[in-house]
Parts: C-alpha cells; structure tokens; sequence
C-alpha cells in the first residue's frame, strides 16, 4: 500500500514537475531569441542548452517508469484517473515557479477538466 | 489565442494518431508472438530486428514527439495552465471518435466527464481572453 502511495506520488510529481520545468525552458529560449537569429538550428541549439530543458526529459523519463511500474500491480482504470491531479498540482506550480497569473474563472475550468478526465478514464 | 488553438489542435491530432499507431504496431507485435517471450534479453536478441523494423511503431513514435515539440513551441508565448487543458481536448475526440465510428456504448459517467472537460476548457479559454485583454 505504501508503495503504491509513493509511486502515484512520484508518477503525479514528476509528470507536473517535467511541465513546469518545460514551460520554463521554452519562456527562456524566448527571451534568448530576442538577441539571436530565428533560425530553426539556433532554436533547438538554444532549447539544448537550458538546463530546464533536460530536468524536463529527466522528469518525463521518471514520470513513464513510475507510470509502468503502478501498471505492474494496479489497474490502469485507477493510475490513469490518479494521474488527472497532474492539472491541479501542474497549475500550482505555474502559479508559484512561473508566477502565472490564475483567475477563479481558470481554476474553477482545471478543476473541471481534472475531474472529466478522471470520470471519463476511470468509467 | 486562435493561434494558440491552431497549432495544440494539431498536436491532440499527433497525440491521438501516435497513440493509434503504437497500439496498432504492438497489436501487431503480440500477434506475431514477440511478446511472449520471457526475459527482456532473449525478447530483444530474438526480435529486436522486428520491433525495429516495425513501421507502425515509428510513426507513433515521431508523431508523439512532433506533439512533444509543437507543445513545447506553443508555451513558449502561453500560459501553462491553458495550454494544459485545451490539449486535455483529445479526450472528447477519443469518446466521439469511438462513439461515432467503432459504435461503442458510452456510459452516462463517460458523458458527464466528456461534458466536464468541454465546460472546463471553455471557462479556461474564457479566461485567458479575459486576461489578455485586461494586459
């Protein structure tokens, strides 16, 4: 049981984290291209070189493994509708890191749309 | 914001082929019994040549990344929380896709949250044409 616990945690985490992070490293790439080229070479060479970038393949990576291994021993009807708090923890960390600006009208909607996905993957 | 919709629509487009494609390539895969093999090793020795050679597989594969990148390309000028949501729109494809071409019976749970999703992605929408106005 507790490890089914720490691996959703981990699963939820890791996969909000990885957004977060990739949301990060494009807004920088953004900035960077204000000074350099708009070449497509130049973009990916400039998305390579943010470190954001890479702490959000290795989340993704972390969050795929964590997804198989919950697959191992529980039903994907209860990871997949578990999964759907990636929103709600997604949006609070583009509040806090990225300092997004969140109307109630917003979280009322990711809540929303949180809740269908798990009603539609769980049914 | 249209432009926005514009370009995540065709990545829940790519999400949705690239999902097909690979259950199509590893339905494949398993009727050929490559999956049923035991240990890891002696499946990718025996048949690594298969899986990698398999066509399906790689256009799930590019096509999950080209979703990856068009994603990736749209936050770079949205707000994470709405991008999130409106790529949450393959959701309602899936159900309308099954329910219209395989003729699958859908629960009244699976139409309430199909129906949650849509009022969902309409009021974070809403949101940020309000936001953006007010910027």
């Amino acid at each position: 049981m507790l490890n089914t616990i720490v691996l959703t945690m981990v699963m939820v985490f890791s996969d909000a984290i990885s957004d977060v992070l990739l949301a990060r490293a494009m807004k920088k790439t953004k900035q960077h291209l204000h000074y350099k080229s708009r070449e497509c070479f130049s973009v990916i060479t400039i998305v390579f070189s943010v470190s954001s970038f890479w702490g959000a393949v290795l989340m993704m990576a972390m969050h795929f493994i964590s997804f198989l291994a919950l697959l191992t021993y529980v039903q994907i009807s209860i990871v997949v509708p578990l999964g759907s708090l990636v929103y709600i923890i997604s949006a609070l960390g583009a509040r806090f890191f990225l300092s997004e600006r969140i109307s109630i009208q917003r979280w009322i909607g990711i809540v929303f749309v949180g809740l269908g996905v798990a009603l539609v993957s769980c049914s | 914001m249209w432009k926005s919709w514009f370009y995540l629509l065709i990545a829940v487009a790519l999400q949705a082929m690239g999902n097909i494609f690979l259950t199509i390539g590893m339905v494949q895969l398993n009727k050929m019994g490559v999956l049923q093999e035991s240990g890891i090793g002696c499946f990718i020795s025996r048949h690594g040549w298969t899986i990698v050679l398999n066509p399906w597989l790689w256009g799930g594969v590019f096509c999950l990344i080209s979703f990856t990148a068009i994603f990736s390309f749209v936050l770079s000028w949205t707000d994470l929380t709405v991008a999130m949501p409106i790529v949450s729109f393959e959701v309602i494809v899936n159900v309308l896709f099954g329910w219209v071409f395989l003729n699958e019976d859908i629960s009244f749970e699976r139409w309430l949250g199909v129906g949650l999703v849509a009022v969902g992605i309409a009021l974070v929408t809403g949101s940020y044409r309000q936001s953006s106005e007010n910027r």
